[in-house]
């Protein structure tokens, strides 16, 4: 009982992260229309962003964001207008193999740029436990679980009450509809994309705090954010995060019960199973395309 | 006036590809053009669900990767002949495609393009974890000479064997542009709504063609696997196999015969050429440029060489052009 209480915890710890990561899909996502296959690789790139900025500024990774979340939704933009924008009303085919070109760039990029190698950073609470009522819980993943739940609540402020948030909301339900009221559609979805990418950036560091970075991540990454968005139905931020943690607490027990690398395929083998039973998701919307 | 019937150019296409064996006799020439061959197959293979159904698989390489080790392990654990795992290995993608393609393919594209990968990582790690758990070595297929056990001295019977796959693979695409599945499929890529309207059973079709489509890719693999003689889950599942198809589809003209060969013959020694002059810590150029490929080829010629070809042809010789799917 001690154990699965502890692996609980690892297992919403982790989800919450998780959750973070798969809302910058499901924002991009539920709001352009876009099928992104790189969301991973720049998942990628905030680790090593996250990584190198802390080195050459020897700050702590969370002080890295002050730097990286701007750079994310600028970087967010310049994709928006270089390459999503293109995209939009392309078939579907099309968008996925452009972003999955776009993966490979990223991903080969980063291999020519840091080489192969597995970098992570150490800081000064790494090795840190807390140690409380009978578990044991490392500080890396109290604080990024902390960062991670105070951005979702604040993504949830901005998609609510602000105005941008709202005219966002309206785009994704119709994009039509949120023209002809006076919606710059193009400029929305521009923040949409930049919006989704500092959710990268910050899940990316938080991540970096305690998992190692190398080149081809990107690749399980997608897997896992897909998954998760997919499991809690497509369209629905908090079935994204349901989803996340269930996903995580799946990942931590098939872990612990069986083997670590066997994770992969039970994302593999529960994605399957939701789609032949129920193909919208937990909290999924109906859709009317076939 | 009497009309002089030209033969198929693909057919003179196919009969100039195979002689080009016999012009040389130099080892790297002859692998050079098995390469062209055998990933000109696995392209033609990835077109016919891919390209012509337009339903995008990203995860090629589980078949490619499953038939490699159904061969390769049959062969080295049990000595069973390749032949006979060969054939196996096919049936083995087939039952793989049945698999995702009964999960998928009522729904939209991209959970097809997504099972596809996860299919693959999936496989990589169970077989990493089956294969792999202390030794953290690959399989070794062992040498034994002889036409039983698919092992030759002369390079120029595997070029040939390859060349034998891919006309196989020609043949099957052609054989599906004319026939009503081929029909069926270019309506369901085309617009799947209006071709369920008309009565198509596009789901049925799809799976049809996604086995046949398992099953080259899946035969390929274990060819591979006695071509290389070592296999590793890390290498023959390796998401650069699933680009590969789809870069060389994509750049010859997806949805065409002659696109995938036609790309296979100019990435392959392009890509040959980078790693081996190159090489070393800039290899990863020859992928990187895949990526920017791919992204410039939707963005801006979406039809690839054939479409080029085609709007050449159309304008200097006024005929009628190719047809694009």
């Amino acid at each position: 009982m001690e154990t699965f209480i502890q692996l609980v915890i690892n297992g919403c710890l982790n989800g919450t992260t998780y959750a973070l990561m798969a809302l910058g899909l499901s924002i991009i996502f539920g709001t352009l229309g876009l099928i992104n296959f790189a969301h991973g690789d720049f998942i990628m790139l905030a680790m090593y962003g996250s990584i190198f900025i802390s080195l050459f500024l020897r700050v702590d990774p969370y002080v890295s964001s002050i730097i990286l979340v701007p750079l994310f939704f600028l970087f967010g933009i310049v994709v928006y207008k270089g390459l999503f924008k293109r995209l939009l009303d392309a078939p579907e085919e099309s968008q996925i193999i452009a972003t999955f070109g776009l993966s490979f760039v990223f991903q080969f990029g980063a291999m020519l740029a840091f080489s192969t190698d597995y970098k992570s950073i150490s800081t000064s609470y790494s090795a840190e436990v807390l140690h409380i009522w009978g578990q044991y819980i490392d500080y890396p993943h109290i604080f990024s679980s902390i960062v991670a739940l105070i951005l979702i609540i604040i993504l949830f402020l901005f998609l609510y009450y602000t105005r941008i948030g709202r005219a966002i909301r309206a785009v994704s339900e119709q994009r039509k509809g949120a023209m002809m009221i006076g919606i710059n559609v193009h400029r929305i979805y521009a923040i949409a994309a930049g919006v989704g990418l500092c959710c990268v950036a910050v899940s990316g560091i938080a991540l970096s705090t305690y998992e190692s970075v190398h080149p081809t991540i990107g690749i399980h990454l997608n897997l896992l954010c897909w998954v998760i968005v997919v499991l809690g139905g497509i369209g629905s931020l908090i079935g994204t995060i349901v989803g996340a943690v269930v996903i995580a607490m799946m990942e931590v027990m098939v872990g612990y019960y069986f083997e670590t690398t066997l994770t992969t395929f039970a994302y593999f083998a529960i994605f399957l199973v939701i789609l032949m039973v129920r193909p919208n998701g937990i909290f999924g919307i109906k859709e009317r395309k076939a | 006036m009497k009309k002089i019937k030209l033969p198929n150019p693909l057919l003179i296409f196919m009969i100039i590809l195979g002689i080009l064996p016999l012009l040389s006799s130099q080892h790297f020439y002859l692998h050079m053009l098995t390469l062209v061959f055998l990933f000109a197959f696995f392209s033609e293979a990835w077109n016919l669900i891919s390209g012509f159904g337009k339903q995008f698989s990203l995860g090629h390489v589980a078949f490619f990767g499953i038939g490699a080790y159904v061969t390769g392990i049959l062969y080295a654990d049990y000595g069973i002949s390749p032949w006979i795992g060969i054939l196996l290995s096919g049936i083995g993608g087939i039952v793989l495609s049945l698999l995702i393609g009964f999960a998928t393919f009522r729904l939209r594209a991209f959970f097809f393009a997504l099972s596809t990968i996860a299919c693959a990582e999936a496989l990589r790690v169970l077989i990493t974890y089956w294969r792999l758990g202390s030794t953290g070595l690959g399989t070794t297929i062992p040498a034994a000479k002889g036409f039983k056990y698919l092992t030759f001295s002369n390079e120029i019977y595997y070029t040939y064997l390859a060349y034998v796959l891919l006309l196989l693979a020609v043949a099957a695409a052609y054989k599906i542009t004319k026939s009503k599945i081929g029909y069926y499929l270019l309506a369901t890529g085309e617009d799947e709504e209006a071709a369920r309207s008309l009565g198509v059973n596009t789901y049925r079709i799809k799976l049809i063609v996604f086995a046949i489509s398992g099953f080259f890719t899946a035969v390929g693999g274990g060819f591979y696997c006695m071509y290389t003689r070592y296999i590793e889950p890390s290498m023959v599942f390796s998401i650069d196999f699933s680009v590969q198809f789809a870069v060389f589809a994509i750049v010859g003209g997806m949805g065409t015969i002659a696109g995938p060969i036609l790309g296979s013959a100019l990435l392959v020694p392009l890509s040959t050429f980078f790693r081996s002059w190159i090489g070393g810590l800039f290899t990863p150029i020859g992928f990187f440029s895949y990526g920017i490929i791919l992204i410039v080829i939707i963005l801006f010629i979406p039809g690839g060489i054939m479409k080029l070809i085609s709007l050449v042809d159309e304008k200097f010789f006024k005929k009628l052009p190719i047809p694009e799917k």
